[in-house]
């Protein structure tokens, strides 16, 4: 156990895989992370805004850096 | 929702199992369509049924053959395709070019399938006969028969006069009561004394125009009957009347068979309005939901390249012209993205900062929303005017153009934004046309006719002036006249029913 998940304002630098598309994101939890990935993703790619939010977590592979 | 008559008759089985697969995608996304029906024709048939608006049987008129040579020698010399047909009709009959690759159908299909949604939800289609692929065969069959009555000559020259006033209705009339309908209070026989004075009404049974005939057979017709309906004082109108096809029904002296053809083209013109009003929409509407068919379920890997070329020759830009399947599109991606986006409202209009708003994000996700609600209630001008907004002008580099006289070219006139956006909705305005209306029908108290043309910048083209007074005299049976803006003067120009002229009105 890293001292980075004792403390939870301690950010993490993750790598979130979906398809092709892989987004780096630096936030607290691996959920967020797929969540903030999304949100890049639908400001990549307006015209697939209703696909990428009704993508479920299991479609995203997230791997943390730190 | 179960797609209950659905037709496969003339598919063969591969492109009946594709209908099955896009339709079911379409339904999925929320469009919701008449039945659809699609028939595989080869060119000339295609040709054939495009040169008479869709329809395959309508009346007999020389301008369809020479719209099908017209396009015929447009395929034949490489110069022109139609991929799809589709008319608004329930069922939607659609048309498929037999020789199209097998990818091409999928997409036609695709892009129909918008087309149909657009057409039973969108509200300017709201007021059309659904039922017009039956209502164009009854016309046919009642202008054949007054042909073969009265002659082909002279049946098909008073259409030619009725055609060249047909824009001439009031495409906002079906959603407005512009004069109160017949007073029911206002009793016109005396039921009370034991004579009238007038001729007691012949009793009818209720029938649909195409079977009176048959409920109610008319006695053997004299000639009376044929006859011009007596004169009647023609009131002026309380306000200029646009629907001049109208006024001409109500108060020209024409025969009943010519009332009758001109009534049947003003139903046509008006049937026909709501796809000129909405072509933007339309296209940007089926483009919009073929691409997102395609892309995300209908293309194979084979048939990428083929969809790509087919949908860049669709969507390409000309310097020269608007590309009504791109700006629909582009539009309508707009709105999508900026509903998502949060990027409407006080607080966006608010902000000066060209970064903040770059970046803005709400993450409402309402576009798909919007884009829905867009195509239930706008038609071109409405939609042109509410959301082609400065960030999409400079985005896609639109400008206005204009003829120079001195160079001899056409050339960017400006890239201003708001005289675009004008440029853009004056195109749009009435269709593009000059607004015309009947202000008297007692002109000068000599029963000639007065029109008016309401000059917002477009000037009557005087060749096409002349040559419709000319074809309004013959519906008139008296001297026509119409005043108007040329070079900024204003002018009144007449046809006697032996000469032309053109004469400069004081100013006021």
């Amino acid at each position: 156990m890293s001292t980075a998940d004792l403390n939870p304002e301690t950010p993490h630098t993750y790598l979130v895989r979906v398809g092709h598309n892989q987004i780096t994101v630096v936030c607290q939890t691996a959920a967020e992370a797929i969540e903030r990935a999304k949100k890049q993703l639908r400001r990549d790619f307006p015209r697939m805004w209703d696909v990428i939010s009704s993508l479920s977590e299991s479609k995203f592979e997230v791997k943390e850096l730190d | 929702m179960p797609i209950t008559h659905r037709s496969f008759a003339n598919l063969p089985e591969e492109l009946a199992e594709v209908q099955v697969e896009i339709e079911q995608h379409a339904l999925d996304y929320g469009l919701d369509f008449f039945p659809t029906i699609f028939e595989l024709v080869d060119v000339e048939q295609l040709n054939a049924i495009a040169a008479m608006g869709g329809f395959p049987t309508r009346y007999p008129h020389w301008r369809f053959g020479m719209e099908f040579e017209r396009l015929s020698k447009g395929y034949h010399y490489g110069l022109q395709k139609i991929y799809e047909l589709v008319i608004n009709n329930n069922p939607c009959y659609a048309y498929l070019l037999a020789s199209n690759h097998y990818a091409d159908h999928k997409l036609v299909m695709a892009h129909v399938y918008g087309h149909c949604d657009f057409f039973k939800c969108n509200q300017w289609f709201s007021k059309t006969d659904r039922k017009m692929i039956d209502q164009m065969a009854n016309h046919g069959n009642r202008i054949r028969r007054y042909m073969n009555r009265f002659g082909v000559s002279e049946v098909e020259n008073f259409i030619d006069a009725c055609l060249s006033i047909e824009d001439l209705i009031d495409i906002h009339s079906p959603f407005i009561q512009r004069s109160r309908g017949e007073d029911r209070y206002k009793f016109e026989y005396n039921t009370d004394g034991d004579d009238t004075g007038q001729p007691a009404r012949d009793y009818k049974l209720p029938a649909k125009g195409y079977m009176d005939n048959f409920i109610n057979p008319r006695k053997k017709p004299s000639s009376d009957e044929e006859a011009p309906r007596p004169a009647v004082a023609i009131p002026v109108p309380d306000e200029p009347t646009k629907d001049v096809m109208l006024f001409l029904l109500q108060y020209a002296p024409l025969r009943p068979w010519q009332l009758d053809v001109l009534s049947m083209i003003r139903d046509e013109a008006y049937y026909f309005a709501p796809q000129g009003q909405t072509k933007i929409m339309n296209e940007g509407w089926a483009t919009y939901w073929h691409s997102t068919i395609m892309t995300r379920h209908g293309l194979h890997a084979s048939e990428v390249i083929n969809y790509a070329d087919h949908t860049s020759g669709t969507l390409a830009s000309s310097p020269t012209r608007l590309n009504p399947y791109k700006l629909g599109l582009e539009l309508l991606r707009d709105i999508e993205d900026r509903w998502n986006r949060g990027c409407y409202g006080q607080d966006y209009d608010d902000c000066d900062d060209f970064i903040e708003r770059q970046n803005w994000n709400t993450e409402v996700g309402l576009g798909r929303d919007k884009i829905f609600e867009v195509r239930r209630i706008h038609n071109d001008l409405t939609f042109i005017d509410e959301f082609f907004t400065l960030d999409f002008c400079r985005r896609y580099k639109m400008f206005q153009f204009g003829y120079n006289e001195s160079t001899e070219y056409y050339e960017i006139e400006s890239r201003e934004f708001p005289k675009v956006k004008q440029q853009l909705l004056f195109s749009l305005t009435n269709m593009g046309r000059p607004e015309i209306f009947v202000t008297d029908g007692n002109y000068k108290n000599r029963g000639e006719l007065l029109l008016t043309h309401r000059h917002h910048g477009i000037e009557l083209k005087m060749d096409y002036a002349r040559d419709t007074l000319t074809n309004l005299y013959t519906l008139w049976k008296r001297p026509v006249h119409i005043q108007s803006v040329l070079d900024d003067q204003e002018v009144l120009l007449s046809w006697d029913g032996t000469h032309h002229e053109c004469v400069k009105l004081e100013s006021k």
